[in-house]
């Protein structure tokens, strides 16, 4: 028996869906990380760990490879499942569209967080119009608790019809806090038996057509299922006398619901909500917007419901400009749209009164916004540093996703596009400029430790099979950090804790054939200049290729003993002339404005905010006149 | 549908995490059903930190909608404003560490830090109440978000949550050898405003 079946925690959505496979048997866990999604693989092993259950889990090194490794073992009978972040879609997409054909044997879930907003993502984009593209069936959970419900549904269902099945909570839903009641883990004895049938594992075309088809056999026999479902799909206020009506999805759904009761008006509205938006519903969904003059459709990111709505003159949503086609429906933006949808339909009186109408009663008040900043004593600082100091504003400067993007404020990152791509693009801003036969400014490529095994290392085989020339720096910092300090691949460290094999950095670059590949620590900013300025020359040289720089500093933040190996204390002396200089070009948080200078208008001495200040020491060289010194005992 | 909104809020790396978790246990403790989210990924470095709580039995949405916090916990002056500016319900409460972090272009003399009453005047445009906690001798500015959890204890404003059930929720969250100096820091900031 298990300690937590019956019991009631409070928990995030992530950790609720962690505990969702555990109760729905799910034996091996293959993951990347990224926000809003990072906290359901450490979820799944400490819940798998406190029940007794062996389970397998993996930081994999990128969604595609975390994919296909997942898929591969539910091929074999047990249950498995994979899990990232929306954009991750994007890179897991090809075994994705395919693993729709093929099916899949023991059940197959695909967890996929979406973040409208976006809070910490490049794009808006909605999984669940991923799900219509590859004809996978997706579940929308409104809660963290439903999340947690949705996962041993979704296994059933994936086995029911061995079919992949995705599940896509929303940045709400992940990191939404809420009670939830346990169940039993399940525990499955299932040997992997990989049963050969090359004519659905390795189909060839004139197979494929037959898999499409039997495909499509199967979303027929999901869709009744899906329009059978009152447990994920249910109406609220169904006998309201209403003409007017919503539909509605995810925690659109739940806002919507607290947005009415707040104003008294929940019981005048019937309400019909989704949690199986693909394959889609269509009984469920046009019997009750058949009974209904105008229905008002309500989900996020994306117009998917109402896309596949065949009643185009009573739909209000997306398309006709009622809601708002891009950001987070939040109870803001939704409290407008009902106000005016509800007034205009004539379930209210007049719009409502609305408390933040009183806000910014202050109008001058300017309120500075406050951007993130790489970490007081972050390596990468004074990598970003050293880099632009040598190169300055001529250099061009690819950058990619990681705390590093944060170089921005130090004018040394350029373009930020997707993982990987600080290589590619480099490589093709390169050869954009080669070929023009003339100078190729200084490029400098930076990537995350992390990053690079994700999308780097065959950006790096192209660069140096096409004979690109540029400085490559591996910000190695000896962890992924953005996400929540999980293991790379280059340390060796499982997702459970487990010893696995180190791939060294400076092996993979070798091996790739790239012939300067240096390991230097970014704290030694004299070093990494200079090793900077080699690189370049071997660039430039006859036998130059992508030169690579492996700038390796742990992260202070996950490495408490090497925040602590470099204690250098400083303190500002009496030649500040309040210039800014410091500020400005080495943007630390601990190096702030004080006191105004006498007689020189908008000149402000500096001064070290103790709080904050690692006591790292590397902004001593960067002041020209030597205000910056070691403090003296 | 009555419900109680708690919006919390400071710079990445004061600790708000460990305010809301203690928060958070203190009020299921005392009964109340609650909802809440938190910001992760990128922001947490150098940016704004937040964290929403809400309390009551209907509430569905995690997030603290604008205009409509009945309380907000601040752990820096700036902050404090911010939320004022934007989240504060009618007649609410603002309970703030009086400390300041700097932001990017108030470091890189872009523009200024807003004046000391700036917060003051937009609470009381709202009919609120503010009260601000600066203790003189917390050597870890890590234990402040403790400081704000013993004036708000003291207060009384949030239903049920008094100070013996932050005590305890504090004792249930905090690893063993960190608890005593919270707990005096606690004792401390709650006797300041002892009746």
């Amino acid at each position: 028996m298990s300690d937590f079946a019956g019991k009631t925690m409070v928990l995030l959505g992530n950790e609720a869906i962690g505990r969702g496979l555990v109760e729905a048997g799910c034996q091996l866990a293959m993951s990347y990380p990224g926000t809003p999604s990072s906290e359901i693989l450490p979820s799944f092993v400490r819940f798998a760990r406190v029940e007794n259950i062996d389970v397998h889990s993996e930081w994999s090194a990128n969604e595609k490879v975390a994919f296909e490794e997942a898929l591969a073992a539910s091929y074999t009978g047990k249950r498995t499942t994979v899990i990232m972040k929306q954009v991750g879609m994007n890179v897991a997409a090809d075994p994705m569209m395919s693993s729709a054909y093929t099916g899949v044997k023991g059940g197959f879930l695909i967890i996929t967080a979406d973040d409208p907003g976006p809070h910490s993502s490049q794009t808006e984009q909605d999984t669940r119009m991923f799900a219509l593209f590859a004809k996978i069936p997706v579940l929308d959970p409104a809660s963290p608790d439903e999340a947690r419900r949705m996962v041993p549904y979704a296994y059933e269902l994936s086995e029911k019809y061995e079919i992949p099945v995705i599940m896509r909570p929303s940045l709400r839903v992940c990191h939404g806090r809420e009670s939830s009641t346990l169940e039993e883990p399940l525990v499955l004895d299932r040997p992997a038996n990989f049963v050969k049938d090359t004519h659905r594992w390795a189909a060839t075309p004139r197979y494929r057509l037959k898999l499409h088809q039997q495909l499509n056999e199967k979303l027929v026999k999901i869709t009744e299922d899906f329009e059978a479902d009152t447990t994920f799909n249910f109406v609220d206020n169904a006998d309201a006398k209403s003409s007017f009506a919503i539909i509605a999805a995810g925690m659109p759904y739940a806002t919507i619901r607290d947005i009415l009761k707040e104003h008294g008006a929940f019981e005048r509205v019937p309400i019909l909500k989704i949690g199986t938006a693909y394959p889609y519903p269509k009984k469920t969904i046009e019997g009750f917007a058949s009974r209904y003059d105008k229905v008002l459709v309500v989900e996020e990111p994306d117009a998917v419901i109402e896309l596949q709505l065949s009643m185009r003159n009573r739909v209000m949503g997306r398309h006709d400009g009622t809601v708002p086609d891009a950001g987070e429906l939040t109870g803001e933006v939704l409290t407008d749209v009902l106000s005016k949808v509800l007034s205009d339909a004539g379930v209210i009186d007049k719009p409502w009164v609305i408390s933040r109408d009183l806000r910014k009663v202050v109008d001058d008040l300017e309120i500075p916004v406050r951007p993130a900043s790489l970490c007081p004593g972050c390596p990468h600082r004074s990598s970003f540093y050293t880099i632009r100091k040598l190169f300055g504003k001529k250099g061009i400067y690819t950058s990619d996703i990681g705390c590093y993007t944060l170089g921005l404020n130090l004018d040394a990152v350029d373009t930020c596009l997707d993982m990987g791509a600080a290589i590619s693009m480099a490589t093709g801003f390169y050869h954009a400029y080669n070929h023009d036969k003339g100078d190729v400014p200084p490029i400098v490529a930076t990537i995350g430790d992390s990053t690079f095994f994700h999308g780097g290392l065959p950006a790096l085989a192209g660069a140096i099979y096409s004979d690109a020339r540029y400085i490559l720096v591996i910000l190695d910092n000896l962890v992924t950090a953005m996400t929540g300090m999980q293991p790379t691949l280059a340390l060796g460290v499982q997702a459970d804790g487990t010893l696995g094999t180190v791939l060294p950095l400076e092996d993979a670059c070798k091996g790739l054939g790239a012939r300067f590949v240096r390991v230097q620590d970014p704290y030694d900013q004299d070093g990494m200049r200079d090793v900077l300025k080699e690189a370049q020359e071997h660039c430039r040289g006859p036998e130059g290729r992508v030169a690579v720089i492996i700038a390796r500093h742990a992260c202070l933040i996950n490495d408490k003993a090497a925040a602590k190996a470099n204690v250098s204390p400083v303190t500002i002396n009496d030649n500040c002339n309040g210039c800014g200089l410091c500020r400005k070009t080495f943007e630390c948080t601990a190096l702030v404005k004080g006191d105004p200078v006498e007689g020189k208008e908008g000149r402000f001495y500096t001064i070290i905010d103790r709080r904050v200040c690692a006591d790292c020491g590397q902004c001593i060289p960067v002041c020209n006149r030597g205000a910056i010194q070691l403090l003296e005992n | 549908m009555s419900s109680f909104n708690i919006y919390m809020c400071g710079v990445g790396g004061q600790g708000i995490g460990m305010l809301s978790e203690v928060l958070s246990r203190a009020c299921l403790e005392a009964g109340h059903n609650i909802m809440g989210c938190d910001t992760h990924g990128l922001a947490q470095r150098g940016g704004i930190v937040v964290s929403h709580l809400r309390l009551g039995d209907g509430v569905r949405t995690p997030r603290v909608p604008d205009g409509s916090a009945d309380l907000v916990i601040a752990l820096e002056r700036l902050e404090a404003l911010r939320a004022a500016d934007a989240m504060l319900a009618k007649s609410g409460t603002v309970i703030y560490y009086d400390t300041i972090y700097q932001p990017i272009h108030v470091r890189m003399g872009k523009t200024s830090y807003p004046e000391a009453d700036a917060l003051e005047e937009t609470v009381k445009t709202r009919g609120g109440k503010v009260e601000r906690v600066q203790l003189a001798d917390i050597d870890d500015p890590r234990m402040q978000n403790v400081a704000l959890l013993g004036r708000l204890a003291s207060t009384g404003v949030i239903e049920g949550v008094s100070a013996r059930v932050v005590e305890q929720a504090l004792r249930d969250a905090l690893p063993a050898k960190a608890l005593a100096a919270n707990l005096a820091v606690f004792e401390q900031a709650a006797e300041k405003t002892a009746p």
